[in-house]
């Protein structure tokens, strides 16, 4: 039977040869493998999460995304306030990445990252901060066209991995659908899957009342279904 | 190669550490050294399921926008090991 690498195999032979990576390498794509890897193994997250922010400012935008992203796959909340600066492209985020305006493709995978931080965390507050940060965003910049639309995308995708407790985040998207399904058919279709999995845990009830809204959608589309 | 460094992650024990850790430290500047980096990763992740199907459940495939799959330059969610 094949046996997984032990804990202390993991600890004196993997991590290091990644961590030299990140110390010596120069070449991208190699740097964005060691980041991923590293975020995946999660050993010593606190150690772990100071050596990924530092990177969130790499020069190179896609060693800088990975970092991101890597930050959320690690899940500490360490990766929080900096993942929502990027995502807001607020100032903080702009100094923070060296930029004048962050990438939409970086604050994306931001966005992305923060929803995954929000799903694996078991602290209740972490995962509010998080939730209403996306919500902040899809409720002001994210209703605006010039947003983009992967922006959006990713910030709803987020959103429904959060646990949602209160039905803050059911309630936000139900709000998006209605405003913009019509303008915005595209980020809208994300919509009702994101709601469909924050509620797979809800009463009969409360899903039956969602059900009943998109059946009501669908019989007052088209024959194309638009 | 890309397919071996998520099966190794499936598939692979304790012997295969050592062979990747041989990989990266002999490393040159070639797409072997980023998939052995990957794969390590897939090996010792304290996860069993890919990091990214979380998010893989919930995607409308048609209106997927570059930042989950990017047939061009492969930097999308999904084109990550």
């Amino acid at each position: 039977m094949i046996s997984p690498p032990s804990p202390e195999q993991i600890r004196i032979l993997a991590i290091p040869a990644l961590e030299e990576i990140l110390i010596k390498e120069s070449n991208r794509d190699t740097l964005t493998a060691a980041l991923i890897a590293i975020a995946k193994i999660g050993i010593d997250p606190g150690k772990t999460a100071k050596l990924l922010q530092q990177f969130v400012r790499h020069y190179h935008w896609e060693v800088s995304e990975a970092a991101c992203l890597a930050l959320g796959i690690l899940g500490t909340p360490e990766g929080v306030p900096d993942l929502t600066d990027i995502l807001h492209d607020n100032k903080r985020g702009r100094d923070l990445v060296g930029q004048p305006e962050i990438h939409y493709h970086r604050r994306s995978f931001a966005a992305y990252a923060l929803g995954l931080i929000g799903a694996r965390t078991g602290d209740a507050a972490i995962s509010e901060k998080i939730q209403s940060e996306l919500i902040e965003f899809l409720k002001n910049e994210g209703s605006k066209r010039a947003a983009q639309e992967d922006i959006r995308i990713a910030t709803i995708q987020a959103l429904s991995l959060v646990p949602d407790p209160r039905r803050m985040a059911v309630a936000a998207l139900r709000e998006y659908f209605d405003m913009y399904r019509k303008r915005e058919p595209a980020v809208c279709s994300h919509v009702p899957t994101a709601i469909a999995h924050l509620l797979s845990n809800a009463t009969i009830d409360e899903r039956c009342s969602v059900v009943q809204s998109w059946l009501s959608e669908l019989a007052e589309s088209g024959p194309s279904g638009d | 190669m890309r397919e071996c460094a998520s099966a190794i992650g499936l598939s692979g024990g304790a012997d295969a550490a050592q062979t990747l850790v041989t990989i990266i430290n002999n490393r040159g500047i070639t797409a072997r050294d980023v998939l052995a980096a990957a794969a390590i990763g897939n090996l010792c992740s304290r996860d069993k399921e890919p990091w990214n199907l979380k998010i893989l459940e919930n995607i409308n495939y048609l209106m997927s926008p570059e930042t989950l799959y990017d047939y061009m330059t492969a930097t999308g969610i999904f084109n990550i090991l």
